[in-house]
């Protein structure tokens, strides 16, 4: 038996779009993590490649 | 700066400035099976019939929880291991748990109120335990990633988080008993259960089993991939100093 | 340095003298002056005047509201006292001094926050009856609980803001991180003794306000234990 909480609604069709909406955010959140991470990745990539390559730092 | 001499330089300019690439085959399974998830949890998992479509946000805020505690305990762990073992391996990693935290602990309040709002019809709902508890784990870890920030020392840096480290871990019980207390004096409901408990429908039940296994992938993933970015980080400031 | 009667006895003082003597000195520095006192005095005068006016007295007793903008008050015009417990050594790096000199590291931190203690505890002093004049709180019995909570919740505080304070200085923004690091650690105390003040001042029995004061009593072991021995690692090697 799924317990009631007290003031749940009956199934309303407007929580369609709320779900949507949840489900595009953490989409985003990760993305965005993972595009913020590759992104300092490359850039330390390259300073380090950059001062290998002259030897005066 | 006058250069130092090439000797010293040469261990680093000699090292591959790339050690591979820091999203690898634990990323992609983990994104694959966020990815999955997703795709269950939409087509193929039924509608709850009290609540409703946003029912199935929980299939996301429940994991994402789980994923984001087990990553701040992480940070924690480790805060102790460097204080006992001064190993910088151990900072970065208690570094990268408490950034990975937090985008999963954002995850847990942004789709917690998308929620509540749906199933209880207000936006945020002090008694809810997980929610609350949530809330001030977030404020410590990102007073811990700003104290990071705000020290330039490595050393101080490392010692200063793992103290915070610490002492966070400790306050989260009182804050958790604190709250229990307020909301038990004060709103005697019986504390929410979880509307998806043991007795599930066994489709409801796999989605959640198997949203637990991708996003604690996923979070182990990013943890690995932003210890890596922390490795190449250090590299890039020694190299340049 | 001022000669603080350390005597003529060649040991060095204990932990608990060692504690007292720096905090003595911190209080003098800070009577001599007096500006840090004032400064928090008169914030947490004026903050309890502004917040009288962010309500509607017909609609919400005053009596109602003073122990939330009691404890309101208390946590914001401690950090201001807080502030100033580290950055008075950063003039002239006084901290190299206490470092030299023969005392535990245990016992700087100590000293600091028993003088952050009284500092906080005479600010509040006036606080409480500037909160009973504004709000009309009857004077009676009940002040002495509330004072009770007030110290008590003040240890902890101090405990947790006095560590803080001693890592903030180090940084490039010590005034935004102190508040930042210690709000959350607050929250415990500042909650429970919300709620304890609430029943205090409704009257209640003291059985009623135990469970909240409970919890605050023990943040204050645990902590003042935690960041004492924390507080080392906070110094320079």
């Amino acid at each position: 038996m799924i317990a009631f909480v007290a003031g749940a609604q009956a199934a309303p069709v407007s929580s369609w779009g709320t779900y949507h909406v949840a489900y595009t955010l953490v989409a985003v959140i990760y993305c965005g993590y993972t595009l913020s991470l590759w992104t300092r990745a490359r850039r330390f990539r390259r300073s380090i490649e950059q001062a290998g390559v002259s030897p005066r730092g | 700066m006058t250069a130092a001499p090439t000797v010293a330089r040469s261990p680093a300019s000699t090292r591959p400035a790339t050690d591979g690439p820091i999203f690898d085959w634990l990323f992609v399974l983990g994104a694959l099976g966020v990815i999955g998830i997703y795709i269950r949890a939409i087509y193929f998992t039924p509608i709850e019939a009290t609540q409703g479509a946003a029912q199935k946000i929980y299939y996301l805020h429940v994991p994402a929880a789980l994923a984001g505690y087990i990553a701040v305990s992480l940070t924690a762990l480790m805060s102790i291991v460097y204080l006992w073992l001064h190993d910088e391996r151990a900072d970065r990693l208690a570094e990268a748990g408490a950034e990975v935290g937090l985008v999963f602990l954002t995850v847990v309040l942004t789709t917690g109120p998308l929620w509540g709002r749906e199933i209880w019809g207000a936006w945020w709902a002090w008694w809810d335990m997980r929610l609350t508890l949530t809330l001030f784990l977030w404020f410590v870890v990102a007073a811990y990633l700003v104290v990071r920030g705000a020290v330039e020392d490595a050393a101080m840096r490392a010692r200063f988080s793992a103290v915070l480290g610490i002492l966070g871990a400790l306050l989260i019980p009182f804050i958790h008993l604190s709250v229990y207390l307020f909301q038990a004096r004060l709103h005697p409901m019986p504390i929410v259960l979880k509307p998806s408990e043991p007795s599930l429908p066994s489709e409801m039940l796999t989605t959640f089993l198997l949203a637990f296994v991708a996003f604690a992938l996923l979070c182990a993933a990013f943890i690995r991939a932003r210890y890596r970015v922390g490795v190449l980080r250090d590299r890039a400031a020694e190299v340049l100093a | 340095m001022d000669h603080v009667g350390v005597g003529m006895s060649a040991r060095p003082p204990g932990t608990i003298a060692a504690a007292w003597l720096i905090a003595r000195k911190d209080l003098a520095i800070e009577f001599r002056t007096r500006t840090a006192f004032l400064s928090s005095l008169v914030f947490a005068v004026l903050a309890l005047c502004i917040l009288y006016f962010a309500w509607d007295e017909s609609i919400i007793a005053p009596a109602d509201r003073a122990p939330g903008v009691l404890w309101v008050v208390v946590a914001f015009s401690g950090l201001l006292g807080l502030q100033r417990s580290f950055s008075i050594e950063e003039h002239d790096r006084g901290i190299d001094a206490l470092l030299v000199a023969p005392t535990s590291r245990e016992a700087i931190y100590l000293g600091k926050a028993i003088g952050n203690l009284l500092f906080l505890c005479a600010v509040q002093a006036v606080t409480l009856p500037a909160l009973v004049l504004f709000y009309n709180l009857p004077v009676g019995q009940s002040l002495l609980g509330v004072a009770a909570i007030m110290i008590l919740a003040t240890i902890g505080i101090v405990a947790v803001g006095t560590l803080f304070s001693a890592m903030a200085v180090n940084t490039r923004m010590a005034e935004l991180l102190l508040p930042m690091l210690s709000l959350p650690f607050f929250v415990p105390v500042l909650l429970n003794a919300a709620q304890a003040t609430t029943r205090v001042l409704g009257g209640r029995p003291a059985a009623e306000a135990w469970p909240w004061l409970r919890i605050i009593i023990a943040f204050d072991i645990v902590f003042v234990v935690a960041c004492t021995m924390a507080f080392p690692y906070t110094l320079e090697e």
